[in-house]
């Protein structure tokens, strides 16, 4: 018979008795767990500095006291997302894997923002917040220079604070991180390419702040989820059913859930900034972004730079990452393509053998 | 078996199958949560029995379990629709004639449906009594004795008279019945041409608003239903090439991945379309007009209560985060010239007092 679907109803019946079956088990694993068991983020560390929302980490060291580099590594979250996805879960770790390089690990956690920050700009993010976690790196250390780690956003704040600071930097490493944004032009062929970008296009962003404040995290997820809706928000629940009875399968999804749905808001005004200037404009490659009264010239990188890229980045296109390097002065500057997706370069099990070693060779190449 | 005669078997044995599943979900929950009055039907038992089930678990695990009973929820609908759709082009499909002209009658049966459904739901509104019935469910008890009178007025007289202070049911609401709603007393104290005017007029836009939303949600609504019937045609589509290449689905979840995998295809071209992105930001920005409308006439309220308003509050905010900006900027002058604060590095603070609650520059 040549009829595409042969659900006979017997077989249906069996397969929603061995769904039943396996949801059953699994609810029953589900509430065996505490919160306890789902832990993200728990590589050991220290609070160097803190202050309003922001916690500035300092991660014990892993390797022997005689390969830990000298120059030290300060990683800088995007505003939008939780800092664990740099330290999911011990085997999925960016955090553990540059510590066991020999990096001296530092991570700027901004924490959540409350109603009462706002009124944050990216001019306080970065001239405040960011310098002086800089500053408080460098003191400790003693030491002249650091070496910046961008995370996504992260790296477009990171390239921007290179730019007007850059004698306080040694070495700058970029990771999926937008720089020109709009180096990428949407196709149909490609849709959920750069549909982020595409998605804040025509928003009327100076209402949605007046009206909201800080912008909600649940409103930038869905922006995420519209990418494959029914895959995202119900497809890969089904799929998980086959895997509600191996207990490490469950955690490891549980923890990448915890991650992707307890993001912080984005602060109102840091939110309406960014998007207006960094995406609408696309400014600081334009040379026309000023902070604090002074011009983001990307001229000023002179500092080695690693950029780094998945391929199968749909959320920020790799072109919007490497459409760097034609505005740049600089011999030294290096890109890495990773075969892996915007999240699964921090988190993906291929990724862990392939991110942080790189990094290590590269930066200890430049003397770190 | 005929096709059509297939599909309704196997529509009967998802039924079938799916109330069994039911039941043994219900089984489930019943013991955990000790629900033994909720049924299927009771509206409340999934959230309940999630709620009961997921006690003593992780949050990251309640959460998970609630999205687990939702997506069966929603695959179950999604399924019942698919078919339903299916069945209506199979015989086509099987004779090798046309199928589109059964589906686009189908599909447009259905988008009919929803419309017709949507603006029921949503109806556009412009009479003050289903208004104000509407807004009431959003606002403070506090609002609503203000909104009943306005309906009332509109009965006896224009709607845009009776809120622009021209009739005399206003004049009730803002002085005659003072002190039925003692809160309203500041109101009736108020200059009349000035103020009154003004408060009415927020109320209006505050309207305008509502109708705004609504406009535009069964825009977006029916944007959302004619992508969903584009995702329908193409996994046919794609179910028609199964069936010339002899390949065919014997589970309900293959057809399921099936069915996801083409509508997110399809989907991501309607989403990103520049005729639904500007559906979406215009929706987007009546509901956030409407938060700051809304606002605007609360506002008016609390004021006359003498409880502090959002905007008072974020002035505070605001001047709070200037004054740290600005000794930001002051420290770091300090710095930079070698005075007091030079000789005592404000880097070394935090390490001084254990980092905590210390910022170098504010």
């Amino acid at each position: 018979m040549s009829f595409p679907i042969q659900i006979q109803p017997s077989d249906v019946a069996h397969e929603i008795n061995e769904i039943n079956r396996k949801l059953t088990q699994g609810i029953e694993n589900l509430n065996r767990l505490k919160d306890a068991d789902v832990d993200i983020g728990s590589t050991p560390k220290d609070v160097l500095y803190e202050v309003d929302r922001l916690k500035l980490y300092h991660y014990k060291p892993l390797a022997e006291p005689n390969k830990i580099m000298k120059t030290p590594l300060l990683i800088v979250m995007p505003l939008i997302n939780g800092y664990e996805v740099a330290d999911l879960q011990p085997d999925r770790s960016l955090v553990r894997n540059l510590l066991h390089e020999g990096v001296d690990v530092h991570l700027l956690n901004w924490g959540y923002p409350k109603p009462a920050d706002k009124y944050l700009t990216v001019d306080d993010y970065i001239e405040g917040y960011l310098d002086d976690c800089v500053d408080v790196v460098l003191d400790h250390h003693g030491v002249e220079k650091l070496t910046m780690f961008g995370i996504c956003q992260g790296g477009t704040l990171s390239t921007t604070y290179c730019c007007l600071h850059p004698d306080k930097i040694a070495n700058l490493v970029l990771t999926v991180s937008p720089i020109d944004f709009h180096a990428y032009q949407w196709t149909k062929e490609q849709p959920h390419v750069g549909l982020m970008f595409n998605l804040a296009s025509g928003a009327d962003i100076d209402t949605m702040v007046e009206a909201v404040g800080n912008i909600p995290a649940d409103q930038l997820n869905i922006s995420f989820l519209m990418a494959a809706p029914f895959n995202l928000a119900i497809g890969k629940y089904t799929d998980l059913i086959d895997s509600l009875d191996d207990k490490n399968a469950l955690l490891n999804f549980l923890r990448m859930e915890k991650w992707l749905f307890g993001g912080p808001a984005a602060a109102g005004e840091a939110y309406r900034q960014f998007v207006k200037e960094f995406m609408h404009g696309n400014k600081l490659v334009k040379g026309e972004l000023v902070l604090g009264g002074r011009k983001v010239d990307m001229k000023n990188l002179t500092m080695p730079i690693l950029s780094i890229y998945a391929e199968r980045d749909h959320l920020v296109p790799p072109a919007c990452t490497i459409g760097m390097k034609k505005y740049l002065d600089n011999k030294d500057y290096t890109e890495l393509c990773i075969k892996t997706g915007h999240i699964g370069i921090y988190t993906g099990g291929a990724s862990q053998k392939i991110l942080a070693p790189a990094v290590g060779k590269w930066l200890r190449e430049r003397g770190a | 078996m005929d096709p059509t005669e297939q599909i309704g078997a196997a529509m009967t044995s998802w039924t079938d199958a799916q109330k069994r599943l039911l039941e043994g979900w219900m089984s489930m929950l019943n013991k955990a949560g000790e629900l033994s009055a909720a049924t299927p039907e009771s509206g409340d038992w999934l959230s309940k029995g999630t709620e009961a089930i997921g006690r003593s678990t992780s949050e990251a695990g309640r959460e998970l379990v609630d999205k687990l009973l939702s997506s069966q929820n929603a695959i179950t609908h999604a399924t019942d629709f698919f078919l339903k759709a299916w069945k209506v082009v199979a015989p086509s499909l099987e004779a090798g004639t046309d199928w589109r002209t059964d589906f686009q009658t189908f599909a447009n049966q259905w988008s009919e449906q929803t419309r017709a459904a949507l603006e029921r739901s949503s109806a556009m509104v412009t009479d003050l009594t289903e208004l104000t019935r509407s807004l009431g469910k959003d606002w403070p008890s506090a609002i609503l004795p203000w909104l009943g009178f306005m309906e009332k007025s509109s009965l006896t007289g224009h709607l845009g008279e009776a809120v622009l202070g021209g009739s005399a049911n206003l004049t009730r609401l803002l002085a005659m019945e003072a002190e039925l709603f003692p809160f309203l007393s500041g109101l009736a104290e108020m200059p009349r041409a000035g103020l009154t005017r003004e408060k009415n007029a927020k109320l209006l836009r505050l309207m305008d608003a509502v109708v705004d939303i609504r406009r535009t949600n069964l825009k977006f609504q029916v944007a959302m239903a004619q992508g969903m019937t584009r995702a329908v045609e193409a996994t046919i589509d794609r179910l028609a090439e199964l069936k010339s290449k002899g390949e065919k689905i014997t589970s309900v979840r293959d057809l399921m991945k099936l069915w996801f995998t083409t509508a997110d295809g399809t989907l991501s071209h309607v989403f990103n379309s520049p005729e639904f992105l500007a559906i979406q930001d215009a929706m987007t920005t009546a509901n956030n007009a409407y938060r700051i409308r809304q606002r605007a006439v609360l506002e008016d309220v609390y004021q006359t209560l003498d409880i502090p308003t959002r905007s008072e509050i974020d002035d505070a905010y605001k001047i709070i985060h200037d004054l740290k900006r600005e000794l930001r900027a002051l420290k770091k002058a300090l710095h930079a010239r070698g005075t007091e604060l030079a000789t005592q590095p404000v880097k070394s603070i935090a390490r001084s007092t254990g980092g905590r609650g210390q910022s170098k520059k504010g």
